[in-house]
C-alpha cells in the first residue's frame, strides 16, 4: 500500500508517530495471528508487541518493494514460533510435556475454541504446514500471499496446505471412529 | 487404500476460488477422468467446511485495550519529561522485578556509594580558603600595581647587576674576599624578595617570569649558602649556568618590557602578549 510506504519511510526517518499509524492498522491483525499459535491472549499480546518493536528495529531492513503486511506477518510467524519453542523448552524442563497445544497451555483463560481433534492434528502439523493453513483459514490468505510470507514456492505451500489437512483429515477420521 | 492423486493439492485453491483460469480449467478436466479426486474433493470440503467454521475466541475487552493502549505509548514520540518518567518507571519495574537476589544486593550497595560520594560534596563541601582578617580578601585576584611594578623592574636591575657581578669575576686571579661576602648578601636579599615576586608573577599567570624566577631561586640559593672558601670553584660552575640559563638575557629583556609598560600605561596583559609575539 502507498500509504505503509509513506509512513515507513517517515518512520525509518526516526518518525515514530508514523510508525505508530502502520501499528493502529495491523496490531488487531498481528494480536490475531500470533493468538493463533499461543493460543493465549495474555501471552499473544506481548508476543504481538514484540512484533511491533522487531519490526521498527528493523524497519532499515525491509525491501521497500514488498508489501509492509506480508513482512510484518512473517515476523509475527516467526516471533510465535519462537515463543512456542521457548514455551516447550521450558515445559520440558519442568517434565511437564504434553501432548497437545491446548493441553500445554492449559489455560482455562483461553477459552480455546478449538475442538480435540484439530488441536490434536495441530500438534502434529509441521510448522510450515500449521502456518499455511492457519494463514489461509483464519486469515483469508491466497495460496500466493502465503507463499510470499512464508518465502517459497505457490506449489510448496500447496504441498503443505494439502498435507497438513490430509493430517486433519486422519485425525478427524480416527476421532469419528 | 485408496492412491494418492497429485490434482489434489489443487483441492484447496480450487475450493477457494485461487486457481488460474488455464489451471482451473485443467483441474476441472481431471476431475471428470479421474476415479478418486471426485470422491476425495466432497471428502475435502466436508473437512474444509468444519475448519472455515471455526472460530477464534475473542480477546477480553480489557487486555485489547490495555493491548492497544500500550502500543499507542510504545509508538508515539513522547515528550522529554515523558520519556525520562518512563525510563524512571521501567527502569524501577526491572529493579524491583527482573533482579536476582544477589544482584538487586549489588546494586542497592552500589546505589548506597554512590550516594554517600555524591552526599559529601553536597553536605560537607569543600572548606573554603580561610583569609586571615588582616589581608584584603581581593589580594589574590587583584590586578597588577604600579608600585608592583616597579618593584618588579627593581628586583630585575639588582638580578642583572648581581648576574654581571658574579659573572665578571675573573676566577683565575684570587677572589676578593670582601666581594665574594657582598655578593652573597646581594644574593640573600634577592633570594627573599624572589619569593615577593614569584607570588606577583604567580596571581598574574606569567609563565615566562615564572620560569625565569625558578631558575634564578636556584643559583641565588646556591650563591647564598656556598661557604667562602669554595666560591672560586663555584664561580666557574655559576657562569656557565648564568650562560646557559640565559638568566642574564631575560632580566634585561624583562626591564625593557616593564619600561615599555610604564611608559604606555597600559595593563599588565600586554606585557605578556607583546613578549608572546616576539
Amino acid at each position: 500500500m502507498a500509504s505503509d510506504l509513506k509512513f515507513i519511510r517517515q518512520a525509518i526517518k526516526g518518525n515514530k508517530n508514523a510508525f505508530g499509524k502502520l501499528v493502529e492498522l495491523y496490531q488487531d491483525n498481528i494480536l490475531f495471528l500470533v493468538y493463533d499459535y499461543l493460543g493465549n491472549y495474555e501471552e499473544a499480546k506481548d508476543a504481538a508487541q514484540d512484533v511491533f518493536v522487531k519490526a521498527y528495529e528493523n524497519l532499515n531492513f525491509f525491501n521497500q518493494k514488498a508489501e509492509f503486511k506480508t513482512w510484518l506477518y512473517r515476523i509475527a510467524i516467526n516471533t510465535s514460533i519462537d515463543y512456542l519453542r521457548k514455551r516447550k523448552s521450558m515445559l520440558d524442563k519442568q517434565n511437564k510435556i504434553q501432548s497437545t497445544l491446548s493441553d500445554i497451555l492449559n489455560d482455562n483463560t483461553a477459552i480455546d475454541l478449538w475442538d480435540d481433534v484439530f488441536d490434536n492434528a495441530i500438534n502434529n502439523l509441521s510448522e510450515n504446514q500449521y502456518s499455511a493453513i492457519v494463514l489461509k483459514y483464519f486469515h483469508d490468505k491466497s495460496t500466493k500471499e502465503i507463499s510470499e510470507i512464508l518465502e517459497c514456492d505457490i506449489n510448496t505451500v500447496r504441498v503443505h496446505l494439502h498435507r497438513g489437512i490430509h493430517k486433519l483429515k486422519h485425525t478427524y477420521k480416527k476421532s469419528e471412529k | 487404500m485408496m492412491k494418492t492423486c497429485d490434482f489434489e493439492k489443487y483441492f484447496i485453491d480450487y475450493v477457494t476460488g485461487d486457481l488460474g483460469d488455464s489451471e482451473k480449467m485443467s483441474f476441472q478436466t481431471h476431475l471428470e477422468s479421474c476415479s478418486t479426486c471426485p470422491k476425495r474433493l466432497d471428502e475435502f470440503y466436508i473437512l474444509h467446511n468444519k475448519i472455515k467454521i471455526r472460530k477464534r475466541s475473542k480477546p477480553n475487552s480489557e487486555l485489547l485495550a490495555k493491548y492497544h493502549k500500550d502500543l499507542s505509548l510504545e509508538f508515539t514520540d513522547s515528550s522529554h519529561d515523558e520519556k525520562l518518567t518512563k525510563l524512571l518507571i521501567k527502569t524501577i519495574q526491572s529493579f524491583f522485578w527482573e533482579r536476582s537476589l544477589r544482584i538487586r544486593i549489588a546494586e542497592v550497595v552500589g546505589l548506597i556509594l554512590i550516594g554517600i560520594f555524591i552526599g559529601r560534596f553536597i553536605f560537607y563541601p569543600q572548606t573554603e580558603i580561610i583569609v586571615p582578617n588582616n589581608v584584603n580578601p581581593d589580594y589574590f585576584t587583584r590586578p597588577i600595581s604600579k608600585a608592583e611594578v616597579e618593584y618588579i623592574n627593581y628586583y630585575f636591575q639588582a638580578a642583572e647587576l648581581l648576574l654581571l657581578e658574579i659573572k665578571n669575576i675573573d676566577i683565575n686571579t684570587s677572589l676578593n674576599r670582601a666581594d665574594v661576602e657582598f655578593n652573597k648578601s646581594i644574593a640573600q636579599k634577592l633570594l627573599i624578595k624572589t619569593f615577593i615576586i614569584h607570588e606577583i608573577a604567580l596571581r598574574q599567570k606569567d609563565p615566562k617570569i615564572l620560569r625565569f624566577l625558578s631558575k634564578m631561586e636556584l643559583l641565588l640559593y646556591e650563591v647564598s649558602n656556598i661557604p667562602s672558601e669554595e666560591m672560586g670553584q663555584s664561580m666557574a660552575a655559576f657562569n656557565l649556568i648564568i650562560d646557559d640559563s640565559r638568566l642574564l638575557d631575560d632580566a634585561k629583556k624583562f626591564q625593557k618590557d616593564l619600561i615599555r609598560f610604564q611608559e604606555s600605561n597600559n595593563n599588565y596583559d600586554s606585557i605578556i602578549e607583546e613578549g608572546e609575539e616576539k
